[in-house]
């Protein structure tokens, strides 16, 4: 039903505007049990939220006081462009610096693994973790390069831990380093044994940050 | 009649004729229809009437209550910031946790340090980024400055290498400066290298 709002027309019968009328508070229960606990709800928790449906908005809402807005709007990301959940906070410390929205959201996390996992991070970051395992060649030092999915912008930490000891008479855990490559992938490096000609099985863990 | 902005007891009179009671009833529809506006979708919208365009969450004096199957996400002051988005879990006292921490930005390149930061649910920040290491030209211990320096806890570190082939370098914080703690020496783990190698980050510190 349409909500008209200058009803009812004064001086009429009540029969001729009672529908109107009826028309509007009807409206008003559809849409408001939209995204809301309807009007009659048994438990007197009418007005509270079911689920929240964001519409995408553009641009940045306006300085915010004694509050904090949630809202979506588009986000640029290697994927492509989508709507992401934003917070805006009000201006605090430090205050030379732009009270800009932040990006709480992706649209993708990878909880599934087994090698890697992905989520995000607040203001646009995502988050991987793995692990790498495999058998050193004798002598020849390890280089094994991973493989960010899904791809991000740019890789901007990448940092590997050893979980595998050499074969010295005191073992010692690999010694380790990372490279990055390009904007999805770097390489994980290791002496692994070093010049002993015994091969042995390795183990690293690794965390990275990247932009969206 | 005289027309107030919002009189659920309209009609006052089941007398009344719509001449009487006109007037505040359409004040009752407008102010519903302006009401409703904020932050959702207009009840008149040709779709998705209802949805949200935005949610403000006002500044609440006090933690909000939950009822079992219930959760909540609030907004509330924290004192030495501002209003900060919260959640609770269902059922009193189901946990409140502080979700937003700060204002996040991005921080300018200096010479040999990228850095960058981010936040973790429960007043948590997360800094990170990579440094240059000691060279020749320049050996000895790295100080790495935590920008914002607004950390009260260091609760995790982890550095790794990024020039082949180096040890992990060591580290130690430095005393705290005014109840924050802003600055960590870097250095060689081994004592027989100029310094620490160039290296990757992560620090994670309570706020």
């Amino acid at each position: 039903m349409t909500y008209i709002k200058n009803k009812p027309d004064s001086g009429k019968a009540p029969n001729i505007d009672a529908p109107k009328i009826q028309g509007n508070f009807s409206s008003f229960d559809t849409v408001f049990g939209n995204n809301h606990l309807s009007m009659n709800d048994p438990n007197q928790k009418q007005g509270d939220h079911t689920t929240i449906i964001f519409q995408s908005i553009t641009g940045s809402p306006g300085k915010v006081f004694n509050a904090a807005l949630l809202f979506a709007r588009d986000a640029f990301s290697k994927a492509g462009t989508q709507p992401q959940l934003s917070v805006k906070i009000p201006q605090f410390l430090p205050n030379n610096i732009a009270n800009s929205p932040m990006q709480l959201t992706y649209n993708t996390v990878n909880i599934i693994g087994p090698s890697q996992y992905q989520s995000f991070l607040l203001g646009g970051y995502l988050i991987y973790m793995g692990n790498i395992s495999g058998a050193s060649a004798a002598s020849v030092p390890i280089s094994t390069q991973i493989t960010l999915v899904p791809a991000p912008t740019k890789i901007l930490v990448a940092i590997a831990t050893p979980n595998s000891f050499n074969t010295s008479s005191t073992p010692q855990p690999f010694d380790v380093s990372t490279t990055i490559n390009n904007n999805s992938k770097f390489t994980i490096k290791s002496t692994s044994n070093g010049s002993r000609s015994t091969v042995v099985n390795y183990r690293f863990t690794w965390v990275a940050i990247a932009t969206v | 009649m005289t027309a107030k902005s919002y009189d659920p007891n309209t009609p006052q009179f089941l007398s009344d004729s719509f001449a009487i009671s006109q007037k505040q009833v359409q004040l009752n529809f407008q102010t519903l229809f302006d009401a409703f506006a904020r932050n959702h979708v207009s009840l008149t919208a040709a779709a998705n009437a209802g949805n949200h365009n935005v949610i403000e969450l006002l500044g609440q004096p006090n933690p909000i209550q939950t009822d079992v199957g219930e959760i909540n996400i609030y907004t509330k002051n924290v004192e030495e910031q501002t209003e900060q988005v919260f959640f609770r879990y269902q059922g009193n006292p189901g946990q409140e946790f502080q979700f937003t921490n700060y204002q996040i930005y991005s921080l300018p390149p200096e010479k040999g340090l990228n850095q960058y930061f981010t936040f973790l649910p429960g007043r948590l920040i997360v800094y990170f980024g990579d440094f240059k290491g000691a060279t020749k030209q320049n050996p000895g211990t790295i100080t790495l400055e935590l920008n914002p320096g607004i950390a009260k806890k260091i609760i995790g570190m982890t550095f790794c290498p990024n020039i082949t082939i180096a040890n992990s370098p060591s580290v130690r914080v430095l005393p705290e400066e005014n109840g924050f703690f802003k600055k960590i020496d870097v250095f060689s783990s081994t004592g027989f290298e100029l310094g620490p190698p160039d290296s990757f980050y992560i620090i994670v510190a309570e706020t």
